[in-house]
């Protein structure tokens, strides 16, 4: 089985009062971003409901974590290759109207070691996303690569400039 | 003459628990549309960090957007 997602109850919650920051392990090229994206979609249908969605609806993701004094960015990307990561206050994409949800996320059933302060930031949803030109002929799948572009470069940029990420912890 | 060797690279984002377990999996929209990827092809996998693993498909399954694919790691 591929990637399981699941609503989290557990671990780390936000809090409106709470000064919250949110990290995005940075992936530099735009395309393989939306692309994860859409592919992670499908695995998401048992949330729709929780997010406030209809089953005709999808959504699609951005994995994020919370940065916590145990979880700092170097913890969180240790077992990855990442080298570079964004981080926000979480207040900033909630006030932009951007949606956080708590997830767990199981790999093959095997839970990410990182789950207790894991995130979905939610890019785009609705019921015309027309996910399925992302599977067309390269033309197409180009041309539904630009129409979302817009969409994933405006929640990057409120993730702010991609910073370096220290010597991973052993 | 010499055989011609082409190598094929897909993208994609490795987590934690994939290294471990052997399995990394990908999905037709990752891809350009002309890999024709079938049990059996061997590829090379750029993971986030630029580095490269050697790879061979060895299932697909189906959801709403198209094929996925199984892939284990050093076969």
């Amino acid at each position: 089985m591929p990637i399981r997602v699941e609503w989290r109850d557990d671990g780390h919650q936000l809090r409106p009062e709470d000064p919250v920051t949110i990290l995005r392990f940075e992936v530099s090229d735009l395309n393989q971003v939306m692309k994860s994206a859409v592919a992670a979609s499908p695995s998401y249908v048992p949330l729709l409901e929780a997010c406030g969605l209809t089953p005709r609806d999808r959504l699609l993701p951005l994995s994020c974590f919370a940065v916590t004094q145990t979880w700092t960015p170097s913890r969180l990307a240790r077992t990855t290759h990442y080298k570079h990561y964004r981080q926000v206050a979480a207040r900033v994409l909630l006030d932009a109207g951007y949606l956080l949800i708590p997830t767990s996320v199981f790999d093959d059933n095997a839970p990410d070691a990182r789950n207790e302060v894991h995130y979905e930031l939610i890019v785009i949803s609705g019921h015309n996303l027309r996910l399925g030109e992302f599977a067309g002929t390269r033309p197409d799948r180009a041309a539904a690569r630009r129409r979302l572009a817009p969409a994933f470069r405006a929640v990057l940029e409120l993730l702010g400039e991609p910073l370096a990420l220290p010597a991973v912890e052993p | 003459m010499a055989d011609t060797v082409v190598k094929l690279v897909v993208t994609a984002e490795v987590p934690p628990n994939a290294r471990p377990s052997g399995y990394v999996y990908i999905h037709d929209v990752e891809l350009a549309g002309d890999e024709n990827l079938n049990v059996g092809t061997r590829v090379e996998i750029r993971d986030e960090g630029g580095c490269y693993l050697s790879a061979t498909v060895d299932d697909i399954t189906k959801d709403e957007l198209g094929r996925r694919y199984r892939l284990h790691l050093g076969a």
